[in-house]
């Protein structure tokens, strides 16, 4: 059974949606342990229920994007953050029928929307509403609204304490049913873990993270745009990661700034004395990264994910799936393997968009000679005597080289976006197991 | 794939939230039917003051 539980995805699945459902539904669970208040109606009932429920969503929210390890140990970052988006549009929209229900059931009520008359609790859930709609709109809108994405973060982060702060002032003030012991005790703790996790996130994090300072060895320009950082933990022994993992990059600014970036680290496990990150020029950070001097100060935070072959020691051998830049995380997985002396069969189908701009090409071609490796390289715009694949990664493509026995290996995809979903698709339609797709996402907002 | 898979989690979890609050407000309701004679403009004023 403990097995079970600890290996099997969808039991995991379940014990943690169980967690989830029980935490939010328990401010009205442990009201049915009190005598129910005499007649308030039922849609006020449901009203309270439902804003008690958008809330407890809300707060969970801190929890879900604190980066904690065993929660994302389960299903990755990606897989994460796309539940929180997801729950929280439900909550947006919980806490909106909220008061719609009280305005419709009892119009008086609408008087509570005069700001200027309006008891404070009534202010409070106000500014905590108009809160939570900015937060919504800036997340789902960003790249329309041409937000960039640190200042979005800040903000992003001062919208969500405002809304769940202020909703818990509201929902104190209102008293109603938290001047019940369990009640508000519950609802005491619940502001409490927020707090926490906006204390571990903001100060202890970052003050764990100076005390683990990594200096800049060398940034050394690869093929394709892109430019590997070498880091050399400084009077500690370095980070131990899984091949695949990738960890939140500082450079040159304190950890209490708050802005870092996710860079799978593309270095052996083996090879702790030096980490290696390959970092493509896409932006104001990344395209900063060739001008790093040697000695420069750097900090991470990691590892993190579960996009590693570690975790399928009994595979009989991995396909892996690169786009452009998602090569790094793979390549981490290959220089491990070659490191371990790994006998199992290792199939790159690696797109680029010419020969010229193959990140790595000389390194995966030295891999070969150490590993079994294959390499299927496919080109955009391939020269004319080119005898290998073009053009893009799909059905057919993949037909031709991934093994008949589908679910005897693991397949690993890391590449945009549209090549990631396309190629899903395509494994999916091709037979092989759902639980056998492994993803990285490098678009996270 | 995942996402379509997440999205109908996500579904189901709202179905479970909306039918539990509105079982929380049945019961809630259903047991306090017997002592349930306040007066509309009563319970107006009471709810204002609640809210
Ligand atoms: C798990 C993971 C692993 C990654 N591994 C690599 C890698 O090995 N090599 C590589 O070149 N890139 C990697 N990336 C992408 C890399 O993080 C972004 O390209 C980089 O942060 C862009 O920053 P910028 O300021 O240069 O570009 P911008 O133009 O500012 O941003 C471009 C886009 O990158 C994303 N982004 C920007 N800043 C951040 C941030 N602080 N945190 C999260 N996302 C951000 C946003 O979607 C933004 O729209 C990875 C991303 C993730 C999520």
């Amino acid at each position: 059974m403990r097995n079970l539980l600890m290996q099997n995805p969808i039991a995991i699945a379940t014990a943690w949606i169980g967690v989830y459902l029980l935490i939010i539904l328990s401010p009205l669970l442990i009201l049915l342990l009190y005598p129910a208040s005499p007649g308030r109606g039922f849609w006020l009932e449901f009203s309270v229920a439902l804003g008690f429920i958008g809330l407890a969503m809300m707060v969970l929210q801190f929890a879900l994007t604190a980066r904690i390890r065993t929660i994302e140990a389960a299903y990755g970052i990606d897989i994460i953050l796309q539940f929180h988006r997801y729950t929280s549009i439900v909550a947006f929209l919980l806490i909106l029928v909220h008061p719609v229900i009280l305005f419709v059931n009892d119009p008086e009520t609408l008087q509570l929307l005069n700001f200027f008359e309006a008891p404070w609790r009534a202010r409070a859930a106000v500014v905590a509403t108009l809160a939570l709609t900015l937060l919504i709109v800036t997340a789902i809108w960003r790249e329309k609204l041409h937000i960039p994405y640190e200042p979005w973060r800040i903000w992003h982060g001062i919208f969500a304490v405002t809304a769940v702060g202020l909703g818990l002032v509201h929902a104190f003030g209102v008293g109603n049913y938290l001047s019940l012991f369990w009640k508000s005790v519950l609802w005491a703790l619940f502001g409490l873990v927020a707090l926490w996790l906006l204390v571990f996130v903001r100060l202890v994090k970052p003050w764990q993270m100076t005390q683990h300072p990594y200096l800049v060895e060398e940034v050394v320009p690869e093929r394709g745009n892109v430019w590997t950082l070498v880091l050399r933990p400084r009077g500690h022994e370095g980070l131990t990661f899984q091949s695949g993992q990738f960890a939140w990059l500082t450079l040159r600014i304190s950890p209490f700034r708050m802005r870092e970036h996710p860079f799978s680290i593309a270095s052996s496990t083996e090879k702790l004395d030096c980490l290696e990150f390959g970092i493509k020029s896409v932006g104001d950070f990344t395209s900063r990264i060739k001008d790093v001097e040697p000695g420069t100060v750097a900090y991470l935070d990691g590892p993190y994910g579960v996009f590693t072959i570690d975790r399928y020691w009994d595979s009989a051998g991995f396909v892996m799936i690169a786009g452009g830049i998602g090569i790094t995380p793979i390549m981490s997985m290959v220089r491990t393997a070659a490191d371990r002396k790994d006998d199992r069969p290792f199939l790159l189908i690696y797109a680029s968009r010419s020969w010229e701009d193959i990140t790595y090409r000389e390194d995966l071609e030295v891999l070969k000679d150490k590993l079994d490796l294959t390499i299927v390289h496919v080109l955009r715009k391939a020269p004319d005597d080119w005898q290998g694949e073009t053009g893009y990664v799909d059905q057919d493509l993949l037909e031709r080289y991934i093994p008949i026995h589908r679910g005897s290996r693991h397949y690993f995809i890391c590449a945009v976006p549209k090549m990631m979903d396309q190629v899903e698709r395509a494994l999916h339609d091709l037979n092989v197991p759902v639980d056998h797709v492994h993803m990285e996402h490098y678009n996270l907002v | 794939m995942r996402y379509s898979i997440m999205l109908q989690l996500v579904t189901t979890i709202s179905v479970i939230f909306v039918a539990g609050a509105a079982l929380f407000a049945w019961i809630q309701n259903r047991q306090i039917e017997p002592i349930q004679e306040m007066g509309i403009n009563h319970e107006f004023d009471r709810n204002l003051l609640i809210y």
